[in-house]
């Protein structure tokens, strides 16, 4: 068979039914072989729109996504969903086109090195330079984007590898290529000093991060946190884990975390860290974060541990045998004069933007809670004032219940992750979020999602500003809003356009009207909300202060 | 005093400057650098000195590395060149 055959027969054999990506030059061989492949294979206005597709795919199931993309400006176009994956350990193949063997390094038409350009944002990568080399490089790439902490792999194939000759070959991935951080000796003796502290704690907190998503552990989460009646903040990439309707969850925590959730952290005695990597937009000053309390870090990858703070006990392996084995160890407890505390905590917390008098960002996260709570809803934002407000307000009740560029903070990946994530699960309700800066940055994919049939729901936060960068700019700028105010845009007719509806509201009773207008039978659907752009995110910490240290706004 | 990591790998091509491209991000400087291959070619020893202490943070991004099988990390003192 051709490489290029071969390439289509590796993809049905690893469980992949659906391939986003965009062809060209050094591809064409493979996109022959798709041409009767039983793939659902979706063609995106841009490889950027590709890769975040792939990537809402990936987040959406746990599955993972895969992307292709030809040699030269195709690959480098995939560079930036590259790094949003990667920063966020998000399972991906990318399969480029190169330029033929005999070609490399000759500075042929569209050849760029993209194994060198992405060393740095990929789990593992590789070019393929012989026809031997090419079904173990593609087995390999699956299981090492899936093994133990996630990430993207991407393989470079050669175009004449595609279209030369291959032996098949049915040898698999030995079980000892396997990610190492799956094969860590477990740590019994500080399970059981964890269970100890946790025992004895005065202030405990339960903190959940994106690993805890990865690996699957709500389940855990859930009776831990039941058992110990422990308050539970999570990250922005662990949204959902936890219930967010649940009594004990305070929501999120970090630079623009709830005042309860940061207090919380700030008071604690002992803080169970699971699958966080302690970012400093969830620490804020790493030094104070840490002063007082004994941190319990729970986590797959063994450089996360000590990484950016110091932890007390840290126990590396799988969360979920973990988790198993720690809630036999802890005792049932009511901690009631702790959560006296966080309900005072929770009860100083202004709710001035939610009150319905004008249409606001937090109301329109209030409305959609009350319209699709409690059903099968996937949020995916984009980045900005939009994410924030959208990591506070919603709430997020199951794993991969919310998507988003955390670690890179990637504007434009909201669009083509929501196409992604519709995809991977039909049933569900997706809804987009974005800013008016983001949504322009990926919008073509809108496109896409008509052409795909992708009853998308796109509401479009409209402040005609890029509203996070001019926030800083208020707060810490002296106001000196420098390229941050945008011109006006029409976002119904750019909808129009691509074939998607779409309709422009300013008020909270047309919003609520053009909601109830959505109907999944008539495609995708764009809401643009004129919002104030002197509307912040609030609260806020300032970067590198200490987390509890909110910045006081008039 | 610095640093000798001892680092054994599969003789990847992709190896050598994931390798270094860790050790630049985390601030250290390759002082000497030596590597041996196994007969089949398939395994390599490298043997890279450091011009400073290293963090162990620095040896598990090493050690994460998909190629890696095992860091170990030694350190010397420097004597001056008779």
């Amino acid at each position: 068979m051709t490489g290029a055959e071969a390439i289509v027969k590796v993809l049905k054999e690893q469980g992949v039914k659906t391939i986003f990506g965009y062809p060209g030059g050094q591809v064409i061989p493979l996109y022959n072989a798709l041409y009767d492949a039983d793939l659902h294979n979706v063609l995106t206005v841009h490889e950027q729109g590709a890769i975040h597709a792939a990537d809402g795919f990936a987040r959406a199931t746990g599955e993972t996504g895969v992307c292709i993309a030809t040699s030269g400006p195709g690959a480098t176009n995939i560079v930036t969903g590259l790094a949003t994956a990667y920063l966020d350990s998000v399972p991906l193949v990318a399969i480029t086109g190169q330029v033929q063997l005999q070609n490399l390094g000759r500075d042929a038409f569209q050849e760029i090195d993209i194994v060198g350009v992405t060393l740095p944002i990929t789990k593992h990568n590789v070019l393929v330079r012989t026809p031997e080399e090419l079904v173990p490089a593609l087995r390999r790439a699956f299981t090492t984007a899936r093994a133990g902490r996630p990430g993207p792999v991407l393989v470079d194939i050669p175009s004449n590898i595609q279209t030369g000759e291959v032996q098949w070959c049915d040898e698999m991935v030995a079980a000892s290529e396997q990610a190492s951080e799956e094969n860590v000796e477990f740590d019994e003796g500080a399970l059981q000093a964890a269970a100890v502290v946790l025992n004895n704690a005065k202030r405990p907190v339960l903190l959940v991060g994106g690993g805890a998503v990865s690996s699957g552990v709500a389940n855990e989460l859930k009776v831990f946190a039941e058992k110990t009646g422990v308050p539970v903040v999570s990250t922005l990439m662990g949204l959902g884990v936890f219930d967010g309707s649940h009594p004990q969850a305070l929501g999120l925590t970090g630079m623009h975390g709830h005042i309860a959730a940061n207090m919380a952290i700030a008071e604690a005695d002992v803080l169970l860290v699971v699958g966080s990597r302690f970012s400093e937009r969830v620490t804020g000053d790493r030094t104070k974060y840490v002063e007082k309390k004994t941190i319990i870090h729970l986590d797959i990858d063994p450089s996360e541990i000590d990484k950016n703070i110091e932890t007390t006990l840290t126990i590396v392996g799988d969360l979920k045998k973990t988790l198993v084995k720690l809630n036999a160890l802890v005792k049932e407890r009511i901690l009631k004069g702790w959560w006296n505390s966080i309900k005072a905590w929770e009860a100083t917390e202004k709710q001035a933007l939610c009150n319905g008098k004008r249409l606001t960002a937090p109301w329109v996260m209030a409305e959609l809670n009350k319209n699709f709570q409690h059903k099968d809803t996937i949020y995916v934002t984009d980045v900005g004032q939009n994410q924030m407000w959208a990591a506070q307000h919603l709430c997020i009740e199951k794993p991969r219940g919310h998507l988003t560029s955390g670690g890179c903070g990637t504007m434009g990946f909201g669009l083509p992750a929501a196409l992604g994530a519709k995809l991977a699960r039909r049933e569900a309700q997706v809804i987009h979020i974005a800013g008016d800066g983001g949504f322009k940055m990926t919008g073509m994919e809108l496109y896409t999602a008509v052409n795909e049939k992708l009853p998308i729901l796109s509401i479009v936060l409209n402040n005609a500003c890029l509203g996070m960068v001019r926030q800083w700019q208020e707060i810490f700028y002296e106001q000196r809003y420098s390229s941050t105010l945008l011109l006006p845009f029409d976002f119904v007719a750019f909808a129009h356009s691509c074939g998607a509806q779409g309709m422009k509201v300013t008020t909270c009773a047309e919003f609520k009207k053009a909601l109830a207008q959505f109907d999944e039978r008539n495609g995708p659907f764009v809401i643009e909300v004129v919002i104030e752009q002197s509307d912040l995110v609030i609260p806020m910490v300032a970067p590198g202060a200490i987390i509890n240290d909110f910045v006081v706004l008039d | 005093m610095s640093d000798v990591l001892v680092v054994q790998a599969s003789n990847e091509e992709t190896l050598l400057p994931r390798l270094l491209r860790v050790l630049a991000q985390q601030g250290l400087k390759v002082k000497d650098l030596r590597m041996t291959i196994s007969k089949d070619e398939q395994e390599l020893e490298l043997n890279i000195v450091l011009s400073t202490l290293c963090a162990e943070q620095a040896v598990r991004l090493l050690a994460k590395q998909v190629a890696v099988k095992n860091v170990v990390r030694t350190n010397r003192y420097w004597q001056d060149a008779i």
